[in-house]
């Protein structure tokens, strides 16, 4: 497909791929997994430096959680109202996010079952988050 | 190439500050208007106590934490003061001179030229309780008589960004359940907010019916502002603004959709058949058309871009 709109003297060409639009990535066919992978990877990279300000910095559990909660999970559930039509592999891939925030809030062992884990971390399921927003 | 400070700050305060295009003000002035009899006290208060206290104050550097605490002591003086600013549609002056901090846009590949920087207007925050009050009374006008396009989000009571997103593609997949195909053709208002002409602004507000005395004082809201630019912790001179609502003001907002709400019911409407519907967050716009194949939608955003 090669549409072109002539706006004035130049032409604006049809994007192949994703485009983005007040910070959400439309695709094709509007499924928009490219979105979900983009801020999926998005959070994961922003989870990653609040973690290392824990070891860095002296960053304590309580603190470590609000900015997880405040800054990592509104990146990730960022445009999810659109996308959340309760598929299980979608909030799989949320739920391993919010895993990982969970062991570096409570510095538990990957063993820790899931439930505890979100317990003890004082996270809520990646289900109650992405229903909650619809 | 700008080298020193004036030359730098020359050149941001271009882009951001613009100057008017001659022959493109219209001149009128009305008398009357009895908006501001319909100010309580409690908007007053209200406008007040929900903006936040950690906001950078403006030039005479009196944050809101000490104008709450001149509510306290001596709140019918404070009242006294909003309405009357209204009433005689007058923005007083020392609220109008404003710093300018430039800030760097962030992820922009080139700083050395002017479009990379932004340029936080800080207004003295008395001023600001009464652009607040003057915001709210605009916006619930709005609403209540619908004089804004369907299609607009942001700064809109229950209308986000994500909304936006969620009409356009409400509207792609229904036509898409018709058989046919759409196309989005995205668009930006260049230099949104620096390029509001007051003249326009006003003769929009009174063909949507605002009172001539609300209409007043946001004329002079806009007429001779002046901004400090403050860069690389210095200050400069105060320059004259021509055009342009000042970022960081709240009414600025509310301003700048009501200036473009216009746009999208004149091109949805010059071309009925056409079908175009616009959907906007703000300065960022779309245009959604169905047809029946690529080639028909294209044909149609072409006409809807003209």
């Amino acid at each position: 497909m090669n549409a072109r709109v002539r706006v004035g003297d130049r032409e604006v060409l049809y994007n192949k791929e994703a485009t983005r639009w007040l910070g959400v990535w439309l695709d094709d066919m509007l499924t928009l997994n490219d979105h979900t992978k983009k801020t999926l990877a998005k959070a994961g990279r922003a989870q990653y430096r609040v973690r290392s300000l824990m070891t860095k910095k002296g960053l304590s559990s309580e603190g470590c959680k609000r900015i997880q909660v405040a800054v990592v999970q509104a990146v990730v559930l960022y445009g999810s109202e659109q996308w959340w039509h309760v598929q299980e592999n979608r909030a799989q891939e949320v739920q391993k996010l919010l895993n990982e925030q969970g062991r570096r809030i409570t510095r538990c062992f990957r063993t820790t079952p899931q439930g505890a884990l979100m317990n003890d971390a004082g996270l809520r399921p990646a289900k109650a988050l992405l229903n909650d927003r619809v | 190439m700008a080298e020193s400070w004036e030359e730098k700050a020359e050149l941001i305060k271009e882009e951001a500050f613009p100057k008017p295009l001659k022959g493109v003000e219209r001149k009128a002035q009305e008398e009357g208007g009895e908006r501001w009899k319909k100010i309580t006290d409690e908007n007053i208060r209200e406008a007040l106590f929900n903006q936040s206290v950690p906001k950078a104050p403006g030039p005479d550097r009196l944050g809101f934490k000490v104008i709450r605490l001149l509510w306290e002591w001596d709140s019918p003086r404070m009242i006294n003061i909003v309405k009357a600013s209204f009433r005689l549609g007058i923005h007083s002056r020392v609220w109008k001179e404003a710093k300018g901090v430039v800030i760097l846009k962030p992820n922009k590949p080139d700083y050395r030229v002017a479009k990379a920087y932004r340029v936080i207007t800080l207004l003295n925050c008395l001023g600001k309780v009464v652009e607040k009050v003057a915001a709210n009374g605009i916006a619930e006008e709005c609403e209540r008589r619908r004089l804004l396009h369907d299609g607009q989000f942001g700064c809109r009571k229950r209308r986000s960004a994500i909304d936006a997103v969620g009409r356009l593609m409400k509207r792609v997949e229904e036509a898409w359940g018709r058989g046919n195909t759409a196309a989005v053709l995205l668009m930006d208002v260049k230099g949104a907010f620096p390029h509001v002409a007051k003249g326009n602004l006003r003769k929009r507000m009174g063909e949507m019916g605002f009172e001539a005395d609300l209409v007043r004082w946001v004329k002079s809201f806009m007429d001779d502002r002046k901004v400090i630019m403050s860069m690389d912790g210095k200050e400069g001179n105060s320059m004259d603004v021509e055009m342009g609502v000042p970022q960081g003001s709240p009414v600025s907002p509310v301003l700048f959709i009501l200036y473009l709400s216009g746009l999208f019911s004149q091109v949805e409407d010059q071309d009925k058949e056409c079908g175009s519907e616009g959907i906007s967050f703000v300065d960022d716009v779309a245009w959604v058309v169905e047809g029946e194949d690529v080639g028909e939608c294209t044909r149609r955003l072409e006409r809807c871009a003209m």
